[in-house]
């Protein structure tokens, strides 16, 4: 009788014990996504750095002028562990080319992408992660992009690259050149 | 018994609130003395161009992961944070712009944040990649 007082109590407790170690285990939650920048009219770096039109680095502070920096945030939610996404990998795109129209800039540069915890994940940290448990809770990662908008500071290159005024501005290097050109086609 | 009983009340409130001081991570490739770009506009007013038709000389992916643990077992409490700092996004990057015809493209970036209590510890952990290609500038003019 003892012995099986024993066993049973034995049982019982490699199964409470193995029980709490699968509760810890699987307490987690979690969350991702994608930024995609498929749609973006600017050029936009994640350095100091961009390209003017013919392909020579410029960099703010020189070639090119600060104009305004910015910064938002997006939450994106997941279920089941992350593996159903709720967010779709919508592309930011046109929020940034908002962004540089209102300033009325060339491009960004210092593109900065920071990852955090979303809200639901610090609250389910408050309950041991208990929540977690039921697949159907969702989950939340939470970025936040920043950056500089900024412009060429030499307004007469701009020119160039503009479609109406192709034909219209020559620059000053290709002035010798064009005229040449001109009076090989009249000869 | 009186403090051994607050002790481990402060122990399971540090644990509680472990949770909102989970780290960030900071993708921003800040140090690279080049552009690196994203998108398809490579140039300042530029047309779009599909990375596609362009000649790729190599493919990378940069990773950044900043991770914490705060773990509490009977009256043993304790925390550990591993900050691998934005710098490493630069490291990695750094060898693809030593030439300089090199144009670096950032196709997409990807993210993830774990959370969970594991064995007596609560851990959680934000990742980042920037997935992208680089060329060499001669094969990048705007077509």
């Amino acid at each position: 009788m003892k012995t099986l007082i024993q066993i049973i109590l034995k049982r019982f407790v490699i199964s409470a014990i193995l029980g709490y170690s699968i509760l810890q285990i699987s307490g987690c939650s979690s969350s991702k996504g994608a930024l995609s920048f498929s749609a973006l009219k600017y050029p936009t770096s994640m350095s100091a750095f961009l390209y003017d039109q013919n392909h020579n680095v410029v960099m703010k502070g020189k070639e090119l002028e600060f104009l305004h920096s910015f910064d938002f945030k997006k939450t994106y939610w997941n279920l089941a562990y992350g593996s159903i996404p709720l967010t779709k990998g919508e592309s930011i795109s046109d929020t940034l080319n908002a962004i540089v129209e209102k300033y009325k800039g060339d491009g960004i540069i210092n593109l900065t992408i920071t990852i955090e915890q979303g809200v639901v994940n610090k609250i389910y940290s408050f309950f041991m992660y208990l929540p977690s448990y039921i697949p159907i809770l969702p989950s939340s990662a939470s970025i936040t992009v920043s950056g500089e908008v900024v412009k060429l500071k030499n307004p007469a290159s701009s020119y160039l690259f503009n479609e109406n005024f192709k034909d219209v501005f020559i620059p000053k290097e290709n002035i010798s050149l064009k005229i040449n050109e001109a009076i090989h086609e009249n000869n | 018994m009186k403090n051994r009983i607050n002790f481990g009340i402060v122990v399971i409130l540090l644990l509680l609130f472990s949770g909102c001081w989970a780290p960030k991570t900071i993708l921003t490739t800040a140090n690279i003395t080049q552009p690196v770009l994203v998108g398809k506009v490579k140039t300042i007013g530029g047309k779009p161009i599909e990375n596609s038709t362009l000649q790729v000389d190599t493919t990378f992916t940069a990773t950044l992961q900043n991770s914490m643990y705060y773990y509490s077992a009977v009256y043993v409490y304790g925390h550990s944070i591993i900050s691998q700092g934005s710098n490493l996004l630069d490291k990695q990057l750094l060898p693809l712009s030593d030439e300089t015809s090199a144009m670096i493209v950032a196709d997409q970036i990807r993210f993830k944040a774990v959370s969970g209590y594991w064995l007596f510890a609560l851990y959680s952990a934000n990742k980042g990649w920037i997935e992208g290609k680089k060329y060499t500038n001669k094969s990048n003019e705007p077509k």
